[in-house]
């Protein structure tokens, strides 16, 4: 039979470079209470707290509340500071504040070393990385390809049509653009009316969702629909002497560093999906400047060449990266004769904005 | 980095009476380094410690602390002086261990306080609630300075001046 029971909540968060809120709760069978503690990082010192009874005993119990002030100016690293607080809390404030108190700073002596640790990498976070370091702006004099755009509505992410995508590309300066819409393939024949009515390059390509990830690809007829198995991908592209790119193989790891997941390009390069494609797209217009450096650093790795493309969803962001070609492009044969010979790099073309 | 926890931490203590005479006290701590379990089991009426275990996560599996760390506490009694005898006989490098053990002799301690509280005739009125308290403050000197509900200032001690004379 239970006869008592308590439970104590301790959360710790910060507030400052340099100062942490610990938040505490206690609440049993008889009483409930809770304190917030700001306390300096450097030198372990309670800078404020704030309690609040929530359930007690006698009717003055609510005093002790007023002498928790006393905490203000304790040190954490004093020898003895748990005897202190039960002595000098304890007594003229309540023990069960004091009790409280002791897991709020037990639990920060144990949590400083973790707290110093993401201290030192969010410095490593802060330090500003120029995509510009790693990867080029191309001359114009180069072929210029921004092999991924999508378009509305064969992708329905999409906000431009295909009509406003190619109006953008040839204002800003590109030789062509692949239209890479989602498990979706343009017609060869509505892509050549548009390459007459525009007189621009357009290629046709797609971007198909698979079991590891999404891949560009291009050579092939065949449309797919739902999540396609990248080995039953990789048959139909080699039977059609086709090319396949892995698209932004890193996104979607903004939230946290990829050291901080124990991620290094090394460890990344071993994945499996890599073993399938032809190239990866190491700059990509929709994912952050460190997850393209670290795709670059995979495909150095692999050995791998490397494309670029802005995956663009929108007029503004046509154009963001491209791949440069050493030669001109004609068709969609040229396409894949120059990305087979490796002829090609990744640029910065019109940058983010 | 801010506004999100970078550090939590449970501790639940629970007492149950598991014989007629038995009681268990049990402390578990989980926070984002450590999870251990301590458990003190206690001998009515003289509380007399019986036996004391624990565990601690290391590496992913629970692994048993060494009984003799504690030794030092077997055959005590939870009563004065009991947090003293644990600060003094158990010695460990995890310093949680004897806070936790502090926590079981508590509980059992707490789970006593509120059988009197459920069993005592405590006013629920205020005015009545300070006589009550100052007549047990006379009764028990030692309640006194015990805590701000019973220190000079507070109207149950003024009471009890009061109606000392």
């Amino acid at each position: 039979m239970l006869k008592f029971m308590r439970n104590k909540i301790i959360g710790i968060e910060k507030i400052r470079p340099d100062e942490v809120l610990v938040h505490g709760i206690l609440d049993d069978d008889i009483y409930s209470l809770e304190v917030k503690v700001r306390i300096n990082l450097s030198d372990l010192r309670v800078i404020s707290i704030d309690g609040k009874w929530k359930r007690w005993t006698t009717p003055e119990c609510p005093r002790a509340e007023i002498f928790l002030k006393d905490a203000v100016g304790i040190c954490l690293k004093e020898k003895d500071v748990y005897e202190k607080v039960r002595r000098e809390i304890g007594k003229r404030s309540c023990r069960h504040f004091a009790n409280l108190l002791i897991e709020c700073f037990d639990s920060l002596l144990s949590a400083k070393e973790k707290l110093s640790e993401q201290t030192r990498l969010q410095r490593k976070e802060e330090v500003e990385i120029d995509i510009r370091d790693v990867f080029q702006e191309c001359p114009r004099e180069n072929f210029l390809i921004d092999l991924h755009v999508h378009t509305y509505p064969a992708s329905s992410c999409a906000r431009n049509s295909v009509e406003q995508q190619i109006e953008e590309a040839k204002k800003i300066g590109l030789n062509g653009i692949c239209l890479t819409d989602h498990n979706f393939i343009w017609e060869r024949e509505s892509v050549e009316r548009l390459k007459e009515k525009h007189d621009f390059l357009i290629l046709r390509g797609t971007e198909v969702t698979t079991d590891q990830g999404d891949i560009l690809v291009f050579g092939i007829e065949k449309r797919f629909s739902g999540i396609v198995s990248i080995k039953e991908l990789k048959d139909e592209v080699e039977k059609s002497d086709g090319f396949m790119i892995s698209a932004h193989p890193f996104r979607g790891f903004i939230i946290s560093d990829f050291e901080s997941i124990g991620l290094t390009p090394e460890r990344a390069a071993k994945r499996d999906l890599f073993r399938y494609v032809d190239a990866i797209e190491s700059l990509n217009g929709r994912v952050n400047d460190s997850e393209n450096i670290f795709t670059h650093r995979v495909a150095e790795i692999l050995h791998l060449p490397e494309t670029g493309g802005s995956d663009a969803h929108e007029t503004s962001e046509i154009g963001i990266y491209a791949t440069c070609f050493e030669e001109k492009i004609e068709d969609e044969r040229d396409l894949i004769d120059a990305l087979k010979n490796r002829r090609y790099r990744p640029c910065i073309f019109r940058g983010r904005r | 980095m801010y506004h999100i926890l970078c550090f939590s931490r449970i501790k639940n203590i629970y007492v149950e009476q598991i014989k007629e005479d038995l009681l268990s006290s049990t402390c578990y701590l989980k926070d984002n380094l450590k999870e251990i379990m301590i458990t003190v089991t206690v001998e009515l009426p003289d509380l007399e410690i019986k036996k004391a275990e624990g565990k601690i996560k290391n590496r992913g599996r629970f692994e048993d602390i060494k009984k003799t760390v504690f030794d030092g506490i077997i055959g005590k009694r939870i009563g004065p002086g009991i947090f003293r005898i644990i600060k003094e006989s158990v010695k460990t490098d995890e310093s949680q261990i004897q806070m936790m053990l502090e926590e079981c002799c508590r509980g059992i301690i707490l789970s006593f306080t509120k059988e009197d509280l459920l069993n005592s005739p405590r006013p629920e009125d205020d005015e009545e609630a300070i006589k009550y308290y100052a007549e047990m403050v006379k009764k028990n000197v030692r309640l006194l300075n015990r805590c701000a509900a019973f220190s000079e200032g507070s109207r149950i001690i003024e009471y009890a001046k009061v109606h000392e004379k």
